[in-house]
């Protein structure tokens, strides 16, 4: 052979490869590979082939190809290539060179820089209707075969394609043909790597051999003149699919202000952007809400979008099995599944709100009453608490001007919602204000408390309670408040003197059910009196997560309210978001809301669906259907098992999402999500002033991703609701939010956030209500305009609203600690995970990729049990495997882990990665459970032992 | 300058390689016996090791699991004149940073010993 023919049968080779790499392998391809005269050819050269591993990966290929029908394998392979190349399986084989530089799972890295400008120096440029990466294996690969009959055609010197021979496919294919040939579980992708390792060793020697101008190998001309005779009898076409003609200059660096959203804390976040290639994130300098800071996640964020183990087109369940769909196809399927069904057969559930008015109006419209987010699994508690006391779900406290913080089971410095709060409490601490954190665990912000109370799980009401005794009955209240700004009063006096049942709510009788004693208790109220107006007392999730705890919620923040500290400088906040306009502008029609007026599951308080109760309402027959948005219910909204076997009991599920979790892989349909950096929103937000607060996008969306409007703008429109979803462009619908607003979209965009009012305190005064005026939004209102000590809906609904301690297992006696299972078990919030949708950021796992259980020193002394012994821990409903971490900083009697942990798919599920693993705490509870007053599960209070393992 | 050792059962590998780092900067420390190699590793300092995959009495692999096993920080690059898929998964489970395939390049050689000494160079664990 020449040179030119040698150069056009290499081309062949790439070509072959390539096209084996860039997508589902098409039947046809698998028909003509079956036999004729490509097999023929094959055989053949297995005879003569002296080179091992080509002849191995030959030999694999043709075998699984030989397995059965060609639609039988073309099956198959659809199934391995999602697996491998889609990450619809745990072990997926990375096809890019940047997942290979570093070993990790990061796509869009430095080689996808160097990628394009070797394409750029060649004159051509990846394709943008490619689907896939510029450093996509078959994009390389395709690259040499133009490079290789770019020789062939134009006589041109080699070194070129040898240059990018050496320093981009053979620097990474060697480690990528590893992990394919372990992942792969048919022959056909275990003899492909085999075959490309092969080839691209000979490749190279033959590159030194032409370098040096030395004679070719003859077994390896041999093997190509073979290999590109086969190749020819294949129908692989003559364009190229995976690069375009023509350089494209690389765009220059630009900034985008946008807000983070990782967690719900929204900080202000600058993203800088090279060439459609984001190359790192820093907090927004001004912004209300992150202050210019933004914590290790929201640093990370794009570390988020660039997974490599992100959703890059539509999957369909076969055979049990995931396969590539296209969008047409996937999303007819999941319009045909909901039209079989009742609406109110269907339950939508959100894990995320992004642009929450569009698919609620697109549920809405379709009829589903069923609506959820994760506020029954979060903070359900306090809400129905505080959003019917007064106005808030969530009254911040003011700790630049506080003089006294008290802080029930919330972890500020780990937990989210604005790092610059975060600063200003660690500013407040210095400068001498007192932080008192009550929580079972010295958790970070305990760490810089000036006292740290230890208390038992799920008694804070009882201590709230005995510090409320003491304002009363000292009389050390704020009288002149409590007479003009709250309702109830004399009634929740009764209560903690004992007038209704005989029962003194003392720090005394709170000493015996918290373990905190009467003293502390008292001194605590009194010093939260002294410090008053300027203190504030909160809760989040350590509380309304544990068992039976409303009425402590009303207790905890009623002393606020007896101490006129809401609004106050240094005392909890009212919120009063400017609002926006609506998505629809005048001229466009606003959709129906056809959803049933009904409610799956109802509780003393909270009525809807309580996904805590999934399985029992598929069994019962209610729900039939599941549509899913970036949630993941199997992990974080009841027992796992239990909300495993629900999803797999419904007639059909769909999950939109990013990545594929313990949830999606049980779903018939998954469709793949933007993250927030691919898509555009603009939100009225509030943190201490009132402002407007933009999600701008920052990428063109990756792979076949599409934004939440997008999507279900389609199912609208395939549902029959088309005309009520018109927008064009995410412009379109947020410059109608922002109609009424003193700030243009453009301007907006420069700066990202746009204060719209300042920091006022005492605004009740102003408004003449605790309610904020119109054309202002909070989260919850008070129908008397004040303070109430009795919850007004449970006044409604006759059942006790006053604030008080209720045993944890009031509700439940199988909640109740016993002999076998004398500890209670729950977890909590790192500052490195949001829920459980971290999991898949190499970044903030390699920051935190595990959760020891903690243990008290005495507990683990006299269980024989030292840090880092593997342990299990058992409940009545399950057991899991855990190691343990022995400290002093957790309460005896208590066994606490990180949240979040326990997936079976992204850096967890995969076996390239080992070092990262953990456990999720809600396999321990019980199934169909939820608080009889909100429907939130007591995801932190279940009983357990411990044992070394 | 890294402290560097080399070891490929062929004698002129050693040799070559020698000079390439020397004039680098770096100490090559040079052997043909596996034996002799991990015997100097476990009473010298290595950052790097430079294994062959075929030796004599070993595999190179057996030899970069032993090595680690004493000084898991060490960097390696493992050498090859036909690698297989096989030995490129143990070797990158065990810890190895970067293949190089015989004959021996010397600006590739150069530039991955350079890369994998820099501390960006470090490649997480993977196991395959």
């Amino acid at each position: 052979m020449d040179i030119k023919t040698i150069n056009l049968a290499r081309a062949k080779m790439y070509h072959f490869l390539s096209a084996a790499y860039r997508d589902e392998i098409p039947l046809h391809l698998i028909e003509q590979m079956q036999g004729g005269e490509f097999l023929d050819r094959i055989i053949k050269l297995q005879e003569v082939c002296t080179i091992q591993d080509f002849c191995s990966g030959l030999s694999r290929m043709t075998t699984a190809l030989s397995a059965g029908t060609a639609q039988e394998v073309f099956s198959q392979l659809r199934y391995e290539y999602a697996d491998l190349f889609l990450n619809a399986s745990n072990n997926p084989a990375f096809p890019y060179e940047s997942c290979y530089a570093t070993r990790e799972p990061l796509v869009m890295q430095e080689p996808v820089v160097s990628m394009r400008a070797a394409l750029n120096a060649a004159g051509v440029h990846k394709n943008p209707d490619y689907f896939d990466l510029d450093d996509h294996i078959a994009v390389e690969l395709e690259f040499m075969r133009y490079l290789a009959e770019r020789a062939a055609y134009n006589d041109e010197d080699q070194a070129s394609q040898f240059s990018f021979l050496r320093n981009h496919l053979m620097g990474w294919t060697v480690e990528f043909c590893a992990v394919l040939a372990s992942a792969a579980k048919t022959d056909f992708y275990r003899g492909l790597s085999e075959l490309t390792m092969s080839f691209l060793f000979n490749e190279r020697m033959y590159s030194f051999s032409m370098l040096s101008e030395q004679a070719t190998n003859q077994a390896y001309v041999t093997i190509l003149e073979q290999m590109a005779a086969a190749i020819n009898s294949l129908d692989l076409g003559d364009e190229y699919t995976t690069i375009a003609e023509g350089a494209e200059a690389p765009e220059k660096m630009r900034s985008v202000n946008t807000h983070c959203y990782i967690c719900l804390g929204l900080c202000g976040q600058e993203v800088k952007v090279k060439d459609n290639i984001i190359t790192g994130c820093k907090g927004l300098a001004g912004d209300p809400k992150g202050g210019g800071r933004l914590c290790v996640k929201g640093a990370n964020a794009h570390n988020n979008t660039y997974s490599a183990y992100r959703l890059k087109t539509p999957l369909i369940k076969e055979n049990g099995r995931f396969r590539k769909a296209g969008w047409d196809e996937a999303m007819g399927l999941v319009v045909e599944n909901l039209k079989k069904i009742e609406p109110v057969q269907l339950g939508f559930h959100q894990g995320n709100d992004f642009n929450m008015w569009c698919h609620d109006a697109v549920m809405a419209a379709y009829g589903t009453p069923n609506k959820v987010s994760h506020r029954q699994m979060c903070d359900n508690p306090a809400r129905m608490a505080n959003e019917k006391n007064y106005s808030e779900k969530r009254p911040w406290i003011d700790y630049a001007n506080s003089k006294f913080i008290l802080l029930f089971g919330i972890n500020e410095l780990a937990t989210s919602a604005g790092q610059r709060k975060v600063t200003l409490l660690k500013q407040a601490v210095k400068n001498g204000a007192k932080l008192v954190v009550v929580d079972p665990r010295r958790c970070e912000t305990a760490a810089i408390a000036t006292e740290w109370i230890a208390i038992q799980p799920g008694t804070d009401g009882a201590m709230a309670m005995g510090m409320c005794h003491t304002l009363v009955s000292e009389e050390l209240y704020d009288k002149e408040f409590v007479e003009q700004w709250t309702y109830g009063f004399e009634a929740f006096k009764k209560r903690l003197l004992g007038e209704e049942d005989g029962i003194p709510r003392t720090p005394e009788w709170a000493e015996k059910i918290c373990g905190v004693s009467a003293a502390t208790i008292r001194r605590l109220a009194r010093e939260f009196a002294a410090a008053s107006p300027a203190a504030g007392s909160n809760s989040w999730t350590g509380v309304s997560q544990g068992a039976n705890t409303l009425h402590a919620v009303q207790a905890l923040i009623a002393l606020n309210a007896l101490m006129g500290c809401f609004d106050a400088p240094g005392g909890p906040g009212l919120i009063s978001k400017f609002k926006l306009a609506s998505p629809w502008a005048d001229d466009q029609p606003k959709p129906p809301n056809n959803a049933a007026k009904v409610k799956l599951d109802k509780s003393h308080l909270w009525s809807g669906w309580i996904p805590g109760y999934f399985e029992k309402d598929v069994d019962e027959g209610k729900l039939k259907a599941m549509l899913c948005y970036f949630g993941n219910p199997v992990m974080s909204s009841g027992n796992e098992p239990s909300i495993k076997r629900a999803i797999e009991k419904l007639d059909f599920s769909c999950s939109i999402d990013c990545f594929m979790s313990n949830t999606t892989e049980l779903c018939d349909v998954v469709l793949p999500d933007c993250t927030y950096l691919e898509q555009s929103r603009v939100v009225s937000d509030w943190m201490y002033e009132a402002f407007l607060s933009l999600g701008q996008k920052a990428i063109t969306p990756m792979y076949q991703a599409r934004s939440i409007v997008s999507i279900f703008s389609e199912l609208a429109r395939r549902l029959g609701f088309g005309e009520y979803f018109p927008w064009k462009s995410d412009e379109e619908y947020m410059e109608n939010q922002m109609r009424n607003q003193a700030i243009s979209l453009d301007d907006l965009k420069k700066t990202g956030y746009y204060i719209t009012n300042p920091q006022e305190f005492y605004k009740y005064k102003t408004w003449g209500s605790m309610n904020p005026p119109a054309g202002y939004g909070s989260s919850g209102s008070t129908k008397t305009g004040k303070y109430n000590f009795i919850n007004p809906l449970a006044e409604e609904n006759g059942v006790d609203g006053l604030p008080d301690y209720k045993e944890p297992w009031e509700d439940w006696p199988e909640l109740q600690p016993d002999s076998e299972y004398p500890m209670i078990t729950g977890f909590f919030r790192v500052i490195e995970h949001e829920h459980t949708s971290t999991f898949w950021n190499v970044a903030l796992m390699k920051q935190c990729g595990t959760n020891p259980v903690w243990i008290n020193f005495v507990d683990a002394k006299n269980l024989g049990i030292v840090t880092g012994d593997e342990v299990v821990i058992s409940s009545p409903w399950a057991q899991v495997k855990g190691k343990a971490f022995v400290t002093w900083d957790i309460s005896q009697g208590v066994l606490a882990a990180a949240g979040g942990f326990g997936h079976k798919y992204g850096l967890e599920g995969d076996p390239k990665y080992p070092q990262f693993k953990g456990f999720n705490t809600n396999v321990l509870m019980p199934p169909n459970v939820a608080c009889k007053w909100t429907g939130t599960p007591p995801l932190k209070y279940i009983k357990t032992n411990i044992k070394k393992a | 300058m890294a402290e560097i050792l080399a070891l490929d059962d062929v004698l002129d590998a050693t040799v070559l390689i020698g000079k390439i780092l020397t004039k680098k900067g770096h100490s090559v420390h040079s052997f043909t016996e596996e034996d002799e190699a991990i015997a100097y590793a476990r009473t010298h300092k290595i950052d790097l090791a430079i294994l062959d995959i075929k030796l004599k009495k070993m595999s190179g692999v057996e030899v970069l699991g032993m090595l680690k096993a004493t000084t898991p920080e060490m960097r390696a690059i493992m050498l090859t004149g036909y690698p297989t898929v096989e030995t490129a998964r143990e070797a990158i489970s065990l810890g190895a940073d970067e293949y190089c395939v015989k004959p021996i390049d010397r600006d590739e050689l150069e530039e991955k010993v350079e890369k994998v000494l820099k501390a960006s160079g470090k490649k997480s664990s993977i196991t395959v």
